[in-house]
């Protein structure tokens, strides 16, 4: 026999629970999700049993059982409350005074409440439990119950809202608090990443970061790259090659060597890098390898500085120590040459001082004339000997010119006098072309004369073969004196001009040979013309001859020889 | 007279000659000191570059002698940068004479030592 059953549930899920276990039970099941439409089915098909929910919408457990058992057709249908709500003994009560059959609290075990089912219906079959007689009958009296019980479910509600209430206050409190202390944490970490975020920036070196396996890629550059480099910090974090692409063309090779090699503990190296407006920025980098606890590689650290200063000091004062070696060996070459430019010289003078004082007996007029000009030139030798140690003084800042006025005209011709002889032979005519404005000149007397001197000196040693003419020119220039010494000489070749006045360079050796002289002659000059605050230049046209000229303050300044 | 150079020391002792003295001559210290050794000196005259022991130390060692404590001896070089004249007369030479010798007045200085 199949058993009609009504489950009446406003929840969808629990009614198909329900009617799933019955009909596997063969009961025939159908549903209602209130007690309206649960009373218009019984209407239409009287089931043998029904299983009510009470709390639903419409029309409640409670009034549909009221109402059952109101008619006389179904007030014998036996009626189970299956609820998850009201259980308090209060709806108990009710549930038994309005004749439910059983009161069942969900959540019960499905195969229970079939078996209740079953029970009932059994007892209703037997017929001994006859259908429970509503012992609510008036009206009045089941309002007052159902008010009654609608209370005390209201009263549960409340205070069951309040707790929620409280629950939820309770919980927003402690997310509040979590909030603000998220916030909290933030901050700290915000202020500290600022507070290293201005560390870094503050350092006077770029710090970066690249990833352990790419080192010319950056993570991480310091804004003050922009100063190092010239490109921003945006165009060294988008473009992962930049830094190879500035390396110094003569750098490259080195250092790509250097980072191209699996990247070990360390790295530290120093490079040129060109910088986007074209300077070379010597740089000096420093990188590490950064692990985490278990030793994998993290990322690269480094941070590159500009020491293009500290480069150029480098230089600078390794080109001082090379320069002061250099006048070192200088100083001490002249200084032996001057020893052992005396010595001859020493018997040279004396024999001649002692031929001149008659001691090896009487000379005749030439031979008296002939150690004269022997003792003359040697002392002129000598003279200059003493200028060279001189010279190296001057280089080394220990001499001091004696300024005197002198006149123009003659410390020419003195000059002059010293040369005439050797010119003479040279088949050479000496021109001098004076300026009647240029009368006097401060400067040393002794040193003018060897400037000169050594001047015409070289037009003469310099001379073709077949003579020529050297002239002197003095003019007013302003505040200063200009001289020349023009000759019609071998002259000399352009690209050899510069090295004239360098010190031990004849332009080729086999002109000391053939001309004689140090080949300190025009260095010497220079320093001279120097030494009196003027300047000295040359021009010459190779087989034609050469033009020195030499320009000096006419008045010296006084404190310039203090 | 002690002189390695001997162009030099023919000047130097004509010029001795020529004020009145005998001369004798060595070409080194180690000679010098051996000469003084033998023979009785009224003058040395010094050269300051020898090669082996120089004229400082061949002067010292020859005033350490009994009998050369007061002999005169005139230090004679082409070392004649300003300073050097002071630092030898400091030591044991009592005059000094630059080289090139001018020789009016190196005669000069001999002639103080004549008695």
């Amino acid at each position: 026999m199949i058993i009609k059953a009504l489950v009446v549930d406003d929840n969808k899920n629990d009614r198909m629970l329900l009617r799933e276990m019955l009909a596997s039970k063969n009961y025939e099941v159908t549903e209602g999700s209130d007690g309206a439409e649960a009373l218009k089915s019984v209407k239409a098909s009287r089931p043998d049993i029904i299983i009510s929910d009470i709390m639903m919408p419409v029309m409640d457990g409670f009034k549909l059982l009221r109402e059952l058992k109101n008619d006389e057709r179904t007030k014998d249908i036996p009626f189970v409350f299956y609820t998850a709500y009201y259980v308090s003994e209060k709806d108990r009560e009710l549930a038994e005074k309005l004749g439910a059959s059983r009161y069942i609290i969900k959540p019960k075990d499905v195969r229970e409440l079939l078996n209740e089912v079953e029970t009932v219906l059994k007892e209703y079959e037997a017929g001994h439990v006859k259908p429970v007689e509503p012992i609510i009958s008036t009206e009045e009296e089941y309002l007052s119950k159902y008010c009654e019980m609608v209370v005390k479910k209201l009263e549960g509600n409340i205070s069951q809202l309040e707790a929620e209430i409280t629950g939820r206050r309770q919980a927003e409190e402690k997310l509040r608090l979590s909030e603000t202390k998220m916030r909290a944490l933030v901050n700290t970490l915000r202020e500290s990443e600022n507070k290293y975020r201005r560390l870094v920036e503050q350092i006077p070196a770029v710090v970066y970061m690249s990833p352990p396996d790419a080192f010319t890629a950056r993570i991480y550059i310091s804004p003050r790259v922009e100063e190092l480099s010239g490109y921003s910090e945006e165009e060294w974090l988008t473009d992962i090659d930049l830094w190879g692409k500035l390396l110094h063309p003569d750098d490259m090779q080195d250092v790509l060597l250097k980072v191209s090699d699996r990247f070990k503990e360390k790295i530290s190296m120093e490079y040129r890098i060109i910088a986007k407006n074209g300077d070379v920025v010597w740089v000096r980098d420093e990188a590490i390898l950064v692990k985490d606890a278990a030793g994998h590689p993290l990322f690269i650290q480094g941070i590159m500085q500009d020491i293009t200063e500290n480069k150029k000091t480098e230089v600078m004062q390794l080109e001082n120590q090379r320069l002061m070696a250099a006048s070192k060996i200088k100083s001490d070459f002249l200084a032996n040459m001057s020893h052992e430019l005396r010595t001859p010289l020493n018997a040279i003078i004396g024999f001649s001082e002692l031929l001149e004082m008659k001691i090896a007996g009487e000379l005749n007029e030439k031979q008296s004339r002939f150690v004269n000009d022997i003792l003359v030139s040697g002392r002129h030798l000598l003279g200059l000997i003493n200028d060279i140690l001189d010279l190296s003084k001057v280089e080394a800042g220990k001499i001091e010119p004696v300024i005197e006025k002198i006149p123009v005209a003659d410390a020419i011709n003195e000059g002059l006098i010293l040369i005439k002889e050797k010119a003479r032979r040279h088949n050479i005519v000496l021109k001098v072309e004076l300026d009647p404005n240029l009368k006097f000149i401060e400067a040393d007397m002794q040193r003018f004369k060897q400037i000169l001197f050594n001047l015409l000196d070289n037009a003469v040693k310099f001379s073709k073969k077949e003579g020529g003419t050297i002239t002197i020119t003095a003019k007013k220039e302003d505040s200063m004196a200009k001289f020349s010494v023009s000759d019609t000489g071998i002259g000399v070749k352009e690209e050899d001009l510069v090295r004239l006045f360098r010190e031990f360079e004849q332009i080729d050796s086999g002109i000391s040979r053939k001309y004689g002289g140090t080949g300190l002659g025009l260095s010497i000059t220079k320093k001279l013309v120097e030494l009196h605050g003027g300047n000295i230049s040359v021009k010459s046209k190779f087989g034609e001859g050469s033009t020195f000229t030499f320009v000096l303050p006419i008045e010296q300044k006084k404190e310039e020889f203090k | 007279m002690v002189e390695d150079d001997p162009i030099n020391m023919e000047l130097v002792i004509e010029i001795i000659k020529a004020v009145g003295f005998t001369a004798d001559v060595a070409v080194t210290g180690e000679d010098a000191v051996k000469k003084t050794e033998n023979e009785a000196y009224d003058l040395i005259l010094m050269d300051i570059m020898l090669p082996g022991m120089d004229g400082i130390e061949t002067t010292r060692i020859i005033k350490s002698k009994p009998g050369y404590k007061n002999t005169p001896v005139i230090a004679l070089t082409a070392y004649a940068m300003k300073g050097d004249k002071e630092r030898l007369l400091e030591k044991d030479f009592q005059d000094y004479v630059p080289k090139p010798i001018n020789v009016p007045e190196f005669m000069k200085v001999i002639e103080k030592y004549k008695e």
